[in-house]
């Protein structure tokens, strides 16, 4: 039910990670709504990174947006939230996208939220600036009382 | 033999019959899957012979629910809370979720070839009857499933507190040190036991420096980092000194990316120089044999 597909327009190709890579065990999308979820996340990012061929320092970076991600989803949303994991192509590279969803709050103020040591929960901040850091690619949508997407990107060097 | 006219009577009549089909099928089923201990191995006879006795009880109730579609009825009451207490023991046990459901199921297969014999040349009542049998049965099954699962998770509940306490050793290094060495993944519950733990093992220790080596936390974000700084601020109130050690290439990188500010801690990559740091911080230091200075 949560693994419906995306309508998230790009200029590359995606694929279902796990039609892509033979990993059965790996499904393309995770729930996040306990705590405990947030280190099955970053295992099964890990998982996938490394598939894709990424160095230690790059799956590191990845680990890291997707806890902060998930932090966010289980922190900030009541509900929780969903992430996708796709294995994309472009221009011959390959990469990873993750995208997350959640009908939590929103973000009234996206650009003061971007800002590092701003938190509306006594956190040090900097995740969701962070996240834009550690990643390629780094877009956000939200809208107050409906929820926020995220969507980031790392291409293997 | 009395005309038999429903389930609830047969059971009654035929109870010490039923019994021993019942408890032969158990012990069929659960020789058959291998890998599992049998039933057998796990509880006496007599043990078992008891609580399939009092459930057969219970059960000839529940067969006389006119309303069997609603497992609220006051019929069904002796068998739900039986059946539970059953699961309950069986999970604690080690029973498979399997042997556990196949308990009460079993009951279908015993029953059936009585039922055949009761109410031969009545085939309607026969076919009622045995979809009451099946009804009520696979309800009461997910009554002990549901029963099973709950126990299980209090057990992993149970296992995860206990691992939380194995996790954060205080350990004294040296007179006025303690070194506290964290593996694995800190989350909320575990980083309030890790304060607990270090406060506890400084006052114990009357420790001025405080080692915490997180080599063995796998990754460092801005929440981990938030624990760690909480940790350390917690620690100077009661007057200790912390030395954080183990912060890999990776994380160290990483948390520049997340413009994380560590520069309030006192930091040391290898734990070998965070030692070498604490006990400078208490006048001391580590020299070869003879030329301590």
């Amino acid at each position: 039910m949560y693994c419906d597909k995306l309508s998230i327009c790009s200029d590359h190709e995606r694929f279902s990670c796990s039609n892509q890579i033979q990993t059965p065990s790996l499904p393309s999308c995770l729930p996040i709504y306990e705590e405990y979820h947030i280190h099955v996340a970053r295992r099964h990012v890990t998982a996938w990174t490394k598939l894709l061929g990424m160095s230690r320092l790059e799956s590191h970076y990845v680990a890291t947006a997707i806890s902060e991600l998930a932090n966010n989803l289980f922190f900030h949303s009541q509900s929780g939230g969903i992430i996708h994991f796709y294995h994309i192509k472009k221009n011959g590279k390959s990469g990873i996208e993750i995208i997350a969803h959640d009908k939590g709050p929103g973000i009234i103020n996206i650009e003061q939220a971007m800002q590092d040591g701003f938190s509306t929960n006594g956190g040090l901040g900097g995740g969701l600036g962070g996240m834009q850091r550690l990643m390629d690619e780094f877009e956000i949508t939200s809208e107050a009382g409906v929820g926020t997407d995220i969507v980031m990107r790392k291409w293997v060097t | 033999m009395a005309k038999l006219s429903t389930i609830a009577e047969l059971m009654k009549e035929k109870q010490v019959e039923i019994l021993d089909a019942w408890l032969e099928v158990i012990d069929r089923e659960s020789g058959i899957s291998s890998g599992m201990q049998r039933t057998d191995q796990l509880m006496s006879k007599e043990a078992l012979r008891v609580e399939v006795k009092s459930l057969a009880d219970a059960l000839t109730l529940a067969f006389s629910a006119e309303d069997y579609d609603n497992l609220d009825a006051p019929q069904f009451e002796p068998s739900i809370i039986l059946l539970r207490e059953i699961s309950v023991s069986r999970a604690r046990q080690g029973f498979t979720p399997s042997q556990t459901a196949m308990f009460a199921m079993s009951l279908k297969s015993a029953i059936l070839q009585f039922m055949q014999q009761a109410f031969q040349g009545d085939p309607i009542r026969l076919n009622n009857e045995t979809v009451k049998m099946n009804v009520i049965i696979d309800r009461l099954a997910m009554v002990t499933f549901e029963a099973y699962a709950l126990t299980r998770e209090e057990v992993i509940m149970e296992q995860s507190r206990s691992l939380l306490d194995l996790s954060t050793p205080v350990i004294k290094l040296w007179d006025g040190v303690v070194i506290l060495p964290l593996v694995g993944i800190i989350d909320t519950p575990r980083s309030q036991q890790i304060i607990a733990a270090l406060l506890k093992g400084i006052v114990d220790n009357q420790a001025q420096v405080a080692v915490l080596d997180v080599t063995g936390v796998p990754m460092m974000d801005t929440r981990v980092a938030q624990h760690l700084i909480n940790t350390v601020d917690a620690a100077r109130m009661l007057g200790a000194e912390v030395v954080l050690t183990g912060i890999s290439a990776d994380s160290a990188q990483t948390l520049v990316r997340l413009n994380v500010d560590l520069s309030s801690l006192r930091t040391s990559g290898l734990l070998k120089n965070g030692i070498k740091d604490a006990l400078h911080i208490m006048g001391m230091e580590i020299a070869p044999k003879g030329i301590a200075s």
